[in-house]
C-alpha cells in the first residue's frame, strides 16, 4: 500500500532552505550544536538535546542527523556521556541518511547508520551502534554498549537477533523515506 | 510501501498486499511440467489446478524434490526461449519459437493460476536472474558462505581458523550467561587505573553485564590484563570434561569418514547445523553415520566420561524454591558444555560468529547476490534484486470491498529499469472463489526510470513525449491502472494476475551455449541491431489481495 498524505499546519513547521522541517512544537536544546542534513522531519514533541555537549570551549557538533530522516513525535535524541578518567562528560551522536525513529523512542546511541528504522517506545542504550540497514522493533531495549550488526533485525528486551532482512533494504527504505517526506505536505488552509 | 516482513503464508493475509509468486514453490509447477514436452494440455491436470488449494498442495508436498530438479530442467530449456530477437528471424526458428513459447506461457500459466497465497512473497524478499529471466526466492536461491565476522566487534575472521575457534569470537567479545547481552570488560576500581597507572594487581579486569548487572566476580572469575581475555578462557573451556568427550568422538569418526571417502571433518553442509550449537551437528554426525553402520562396521566407541547418576540433580531441583535459584532452558542450551542447573556455575560464552552469504541461481548457476569481502560493508558487489528489475506493484487506492458491490480499484506499476517497457495484465480465471475482475487498460507501456526525477521531489508530471494511453495515469516512471473487482463471497478477497513484462534490453547476449544464443546468432544479416535491441519477455503469476469483503448490506435498495 502506498504510504498516506500526511498534512500539516503551516504554522506550526518551520522549513528550513535545505528543506528540513522542524516543528515549532518540538524541544530543539543548543540548536548551534546541532546539524540536520536536509529534508529532515522533526515532529511535535520531539526532543534533540544539543546543549548536552562535551566539557570545554569552542564550537562542536554534538548531534548530527542525515538526510531524509525522521524524527517521530516524543523521541528524544540524547548524547551519551560516561565517567572517563574521573571526568564525566557527552560525546556526540551521529545519525545517517534515511533513518527512522519512531514514536516515544530514547536514543542514546553513539552513532546509527543510514538505512535504519528503530520502532515506537524502544531504549537505545548509551554508546550503542547500530550499523547501516537494520531494524529495531517496537518496545524493544537496545543495552549501553551493544552493536547492531548490519542486515539484522533486533527485538525484546535485551533486545536479540530475531530475522535477516533482504538485500533489498537499502532501496525500499531509500524510496520509503523520500516518499514520506514528498507526502508531508501543509494543509492548504 | 511494500511489507519487507510479511511472512509468507502464515495464516490469512487481511491487510491489502501485493505478493509475486516464484515458480519454484507454485502447486502447479511439477504438473505442469509434462505439458511442455506433450504440447497437449491434459484436462485433468488443469482440472486439479483450478481446484480448491488444498487438493493442489498435496502432490507438492510428496514430490517436492523431485519436483525442484525436474523444474529446474525444464525450465532452463523452455524459459531461454523466452528472450526473442525483436527483429524476424528465420521462418523456421519462428515457427519453432513460437510452439514453445506457447507451450512455456501454458505452462507458466497453469503453475500460478489460483489465489494460494502459499510460498509467494513480497518484491524485496524476491531475486531475479538475468540469464534464465525468472523470478527466484530465497528457496530456489543457494546460499555460499563469503566471510565471518563477530557481531560484536565486527571484525573479519579467517575461515581457516574458524573451525578450531569453534565458530566463535576470539577476541574480547563475551555475552552474558544470564540475559545473553554483550558483557563488557571493566577495571575494578575506574580510578585507580587513573591515579596509579602501572601497577597492575592480579584479577585486576573482570567482565560486567550493562542489562541485568551480572559480573564475572560472582563466579570468581578475573583477569590480569584486558586484551586477549578469550585466550585467557581458552584454557577453562578446553579443560571440561563434555568438550574432551566432543573432541574424542569427532577424532574417532572422522577416521571412518576418511576411510570411505567421505569428506572429512565437518563439511560445509553441517555448518549451519553447528551454529545452532555443536551438540545438534554431533547429533547429525551420529544420525548420518548411523545408517552407515548397518552396511559398514564402525569401531565400538566407548566414552571415557560416564554419565554421572541424576538422582542427586533431582534431589537438588525438587527443593527449588524460586526460578531463580536454578537456570532457564534457554541458558542451559547456550552451555552446552556442562548445561548447569545452578546459575553459579553458568560461564560468560564467547560469542558465536556472523556469516556474509552470497546467492546463487539453483538452475543456472548464475550468482544472485555477491556482497563486498568486509564484514563492515554493505554494498554489493553483485545484486540482482527482482525490485530493480521486475515492475513494482502498489495498490494506489482501494475502496472497501462489499460482496456484489463493484469497488474500484487502482494500481500502481512502476518501472524501474532505464527502457520503455510493455506491460500486460491477464486475470486468472482459476481462483476460487471466483471473484468477477474486470481490467480497464490490459495493456499499457511504462515510462523509463530516470535519475533527474529523483531531484524533482513533489513534482510528478507525465514525461515529455509520451503517447497518452487509455490508462487511469501516468506518471513519470510509473503507469496506474482501474480494476473494477466484484467480490462474489465474502472472506479476503485475493486475485492471480498474469502480468507479461516487455523491455527492451540493450545489452548483448554474453552467455555462450545457450540456445538463445543459437536462435539470435543464426540470422547473421540483423546481428548489428539485435546486440543493441533484444525484447525481453518475463511472464510471472503475482497474488493481490484486497482485504475482507463484507457481505452485501441489507435493507439497501
Amino acid at each position: 500500500m502506498d504510504l498516506p498524505i500526511v498534512k500539516y499546519s503551516k504554522s506550526e513547521y518551520i522549513e528550513t532552505d535545505t528543506g528540513n522541517k522542524v516543528s515549532r512544537k518540538s524541544v530543539i536544546c543548543g540548536s548551534q550544536n546541532i546539524i540536520l542534513g536536509g529534508k529532515t522531519i522533526l515532529q511535535t514533541g520531539s526532543v534533540v538535546r544539543g546543549d548536552l555537549r562535551r566539557t570545554g570551549q569552542g564550537h562542536a557538533v554534538v548531534v548530527s542527523v542525515g538526510r531524509y530522516c525522521l524524527l517521530s513525535q516524543g523521541c528524544v535524541i540524547r548524547p551519551p556521556c560516561k565517567t572517563y578518567k574521573g571526568t564525566f562528560s557527552y560525546y556526540p551522536i551521529k545519525i545517517g541518511d534515511h533513518v527512522t525513529i519512531g514514536e516515544g523512542t530514547i536514543v542514546q546511541a553513539a552513532t546509527i547508520g543510514s538505512f535504519v528504522t528503530i520502532g515506537k517506545n524502544c531504549v537505545i542504550g548509551r554508546f550503542a551502534i547500530i550499523k547501516d540497514c537494520s531494524r529495531i522493533e517496537d518496545n524493544t531495549v537496545i543495552p549501553p554498549n551493544s552493536v547492531v550488526p548490519s542486515f539484522s533485525v533486533y527485538k525484546g528486551s535485551p533486545g536479540k537477533l530475531v530475522d535477516e532482512l533482504p538485500e533489498s533494504i537499502q532501496e525500499i527504505c531509500e524510496a520509503r523515506t523520500k516518499d514520506r517526506y514528498a507526502k508531508f505536505i501543509p494543509s492548504s488552509d | 510501501m511494500l511489507a519487507i516482513n510479511a511472512p509468507p503464508g502464515q495464516g490469512p493475509l487481511k491487510q491489502p498486499f501485493v505478493h509475486y509468486r516464484c515458480l519454484c514453490s507454485s502447486p502447479g509447477a511439477a504438473a505442469a511440467a509434462p505439458i511442455a514436452q506433450t504440447g497437449t494440455i491434459d484436462p485433468a491436470v488443469q482440472r486439479s489446478q483450478g481446484g480448491p488449494a488444498d487438493a493442489a498442495a498435496v502432490p507438492r508436498t510428496d514430490a517436492s524434490s523431485a519436483a525442484d530438479e525436474l523444474l529446474s530442467a525444464t525450465a532452463l530449456a523452455a524459459d531461454t526461449v523466452m528472450t526473442s530477437a525483436s527483429t524476424a528471424p528465420g521462418l523456421q526458428h519462428d515457427h519453432q519459437e513460437m510452439a514453445q513459447r506457447q507451450k512455456t506461457l501454458a505452462e507458466i500459466h497453469a503453475s500460478g493460476n489460483n489465489s494460494d497465497s502459499h510460498g509467494s512473497q513480497s518484491l524485496s524478499r524476491l531475486y531475479f536472474c538475468d540469464s534464465c529471466d525468472e523470478i527466484r526466492c530465497p528457496k530456489c536461491t543457494q546460499d555460499e558462505i563469503v566471510c565471518y565476522y563477530c557481531p560484536n566487534c565486527l571484525f573479519d575472521v579467517p575461515t581457516a581458523s574458524v573451525k578450531s575457534e569453534k565458530h566463535k569470537c576470539s577476541r574480547n567479545c563475551f555475552e552474558c550467561p544470564i540475559c545473553q547481552n554483550t558483557l563488557s570488560v571493566v577495571s575494578e576500581d575506574p580510578d585507580a587505573t587513573m591515579f596509579q597507572a602501572g601497577a597492575s594487581t592480579s584479577g585486576q579486569y573482570h567482565l560486567s553485564c550493562n542489562m541485568c548487572q551480572w559480573n564475572s566476580q560472582e563466579i570468581g572469575m578475573t583477569f590480569e590484563k584486558p586484551t586477549g581475555l578469550a585466550a585467557q578462557l581458552l584454557k577453562t573451556e578446553d579443560s571440561l570434561p563434555d568438550v574432551k568427550e566432543f573432541e574424542r568422538l569427532k577424532d574417532h569418526l572422522e577416521k571412518y569418514f576418511r576411510a570411505h571417502s567421505l569428506k572429512p571433518g565437518l563439511p560445509s553442509s553441517l555448518l549451519t547445523s553447528i551454529q545452532s550449537g555443536t551438540l545438534q551437528s554431533l547429533r547429525y554426525v551420529s544420525s548420518s553415520s548411523h545408517k552407515a553402520q548397518q552396511s559398514d562396521d564402525i569401531a565400538h566407541y566407548t566414552p571415557a566420561v560416564q554419565v554421572m547418576d541424576d538422582t542427586e540433580n533431582l534431589e537438588k531441583l525438587m527443593s527449588v524454591v524460586s526460578m531463580s535459584e536454578t537456570t532457564s532452558m534457554g541458558q542451559r542450551l547456550k552451555q552446552l558444555q556442562s548445561q548447569t542447573y545452578t546459575p553459579q556455575r553458568l560461564q560468560p560464552q564467547r560469542i558465536h560468529l556472523r556469516i556474509k552469504k552470497s546467492r546463487r541461481c539453483r538452475s543456472c548457476r548464475h550468482i544472485l547476490v555477491k556482497p563486498e569481502q568486509k564484514a563492515q560493508a554493505t554494498g554489493f558487489k553483485i545484486n540482482l534484486i527482482a525490485l530493480n528489475q521486475l515492475p513494482n506493484i502498489t495498490i494506489a487506492s482501494i475502496q472497501p470491498m462489499i460482496v456484489q458491490t463493484i469497488s474500484r480499484v487502482i494500481l500502481r506499476f512502476t518501472n524501474p529499469r532505464h527502457e520503455e517497457a510493455r506491460v500486460s495484465v491477464q486475470y486468472g480465471d482459476g481462483a476460487a472463489p471466483n471473484h468477477a475482475v474486470l481490467i480497464h487498460s490490459p495493456s499499457f507501456t511504462i515510462s523509463p526510470f530516470n535519475e533527474v526525477w529523483e531531484y524533482e521531489v513533489g513534482v510528478i508530471g507525465a514525461a515529455p513525449g509520451t503517447v497518452h494511453e487509455d490508462v487511469y495515469e501516468k506518471t513519470a516512471n510509473s503507469t496506474s491502472i482501474a480494476l473494477d473487482i466484484t467480490p462474489i463471497a465474502a472472506g479476503e478477497v485475493k486475485i492471480p494476475l498474469l502480468v507479461t513484462f516487455t523491455y527492451k534490453s540493450r545489452k548483448p547476449l554474453s552467455e555462450t551455449g545457450s540456445p538463445t544464443q543459437l536462435v539470435v546468432s543464426s540470422s547473421n544479416d540483423n546481428m548489428a541491431s539485435e546486440t543493441e535491441y533484444i525484447d525481453k519477455t518475463v511472464v510471472f503469476w503475482t497474488i493481490i489481495g484486497f482485504g475482507e469483503a463484507l457481505p452485501t448490506l441489507t435493507g439497501k435498495p
